[in-house]
C-alpha cells in the first residue's frame, strides 16, 4: 500500500484534529466554551467539522504532492515544506471561510432574501476582505504545522535509522 | 437519541483505538510481515477514529451547554488535563503513524526484527497512553 497516501491521510487528519483540540482547549481555559456550545446545533457542528476535515485533507494532499519526500538518508527539504505549507495553509483558510459564507448566504436566501439582495455589494466586499484575512491566518497556521511536522520528521528518521540495522 | 449516538460513536472509536494497539503490541517480534501489514491498516482506521473521537468529544461537551463546569472546579481541572493529554497523544500518534508509513514504504525481504521491536514498543506506548486518557474520561463521566 502506498505509504505516501498514508502520510497524506495522517497529516491531514492530525492537522484537523490538533487544530480543533487546541482551539477547544484555549476556549475552555478562557471561559467561553460553554456559551459557544450552547449556541451551536449538533448536526451543523458535525457537518462543519466534516467540511473542515475534507478541505484540510485536500490542501494537505496538494502540499505533500509538491514536496518530494526524500529517501530516509537524504536531506529534509525544510524550505519547501514551509513554503508549500504556507501556500496551501492559506488556501485552506480561504476555502474554509468561503464554505462558511456559502452556508450563511444559503441561510439568508431562505430566511430573508430581500435583505440579502439589498446587502449584496457589502457582503461581497466583506467576503473578499475576510478571505484575505483567512488566507493569512491559514498561512501562519500552515507554517506552524510545517515546523511541527519537520521536527517529527527528524525524530522519525532518527528512530528509523536506530532500529533498521539487523 | 442524537446524543446517545454521539456518545456511542465516541466509545466505539476509543475501543477500536485501544483494542487495535493492544493487539499490535502482542504480535510476536518474528512476525515482521504480519505486524507491518496490520499496522499500516490500523493507522488508516486510527486516523478515522481520531476524527470521530474529536467531533463526538465536542458533542459530548455540548450536552452541558452553558452549564459546562469551569476550570476553577475539580471537574474542570480534570477536563483540562484530559484535553492536554489528548493533545500529547495526538503528537505521539502522528509520530507513530509516520514511522509506520516509513517502515511500510521501505519494507524489504530481509528478516529484520528491529522493525517489529520498534512497532511493538510504539503500540505499547499507545496502549499505556490510552489507558491514562481512559482513566481521566471515566473519572469525568462519574462526576
Amino acid at each position: 500500500m502506498d505509504d505516501t497516501r498514508l502520510s497524506d491521510w495522517a497529516l491531514a487528519t492530525f492537522h484537523t484534529t490538533i487544530f480543533v483540540t487546541i482551539a477547544l482547549t484555549i476556549l475552555y481555559i478562557g471561559g467561553g466554551l460553554g456559551d459557544l456550545l450552547a449556541s451551536l446545533n449538533t448536526l451543523l457542528g458535525l457537518a462543519g467539522f466534516g467540511i473542515f476535515w475534507l478541505l484540510t485533507w485536500w490542501t494537505t494532499r496538494q502540499a505533500v504532492q509538491r514536496i518530494s519526500w526524500a529517501g530516509v538518508d537524504d536531506p529534509i527539504p525544510f524550505g519547501r515544506i514551509v513554503a508549500y505549507s504556507a501556500q496551501w495553509g492559506g488556501i485552506s483558510g480561504a476555502l474554509i471561510l468561503l464554505a462558511i459564507l456559502v452556508v450563511v448566504v444559503a441561510f439568508l436566501l431562505v430566511t430573508d432574501p430581500v435583505e440579502l439582495v439589498s446587502d449584496a455589494w457589502f457582503l461581497a466586499l466583506a467576503a473578499m476582505v475576510a478571505s484575505l484575512v483567512a488566507f493569512i491566518v491559514g498561512a501562519v497556521v500552515g507554517v506552524l504545522f510545517a515546523l511541527v511536522d519537520s521536527a517529527l520528521l527528524v525524530i522519525v528518521r532518527y528512530v528509523y535509522n536506530r532500529y533498521r540495522s539487523p | 437519541m442524537l446524543h446517545f449516538i454521539v456518545r456511542w460513536v465516541h466509545v466505539v472509536s476509543m475501543a477500536f483505538v485501544m483494542g487495535g494497539a493492544l493487539l499490535l503490541w502482542s504480535v510476536p517480534a518474528q512476525e515482521e510481515h504480519t505486524v507491518l501489514w496490520a499496522a499500516e491498516r490500523y493507522e488508516r482506521l486510527f486516523c478515522a477514529a481520531l476524527g470521530l473521537l474529536v467531533v463526538t468529544g465536542i458533542g459530548n461537551l455540548g450536552v452541558f451547554g452553558a452549564g459546562l463546569p469551569t476550570t476553577t472546579t475539580a471537574w474542570g481541572t480534570q477536563l483540562t488535563l484530559k484535553l492536554l493529554a489528548v493533545l500529547l497523544f495526538m503528537l505521539f500518534s502522528l509520530l507513530r503513524t509516520l514511522l509506520v508509513a516509513q517502515l511500510a514504504g521501505v519494507h524489504t525481504e530481509v528478516d529484520n526484527t528491529g522493525s517489529s521491536t520498534l512497532i511493538r514498543r510504539l503500540y505499547a506506548g499507545t496502549t499505556l497512553f490510552v489507558i491514562v486518557i481512559l482513566l481521566l474520561a471515566v473519572s469525568l463521566a462519574h462526576g
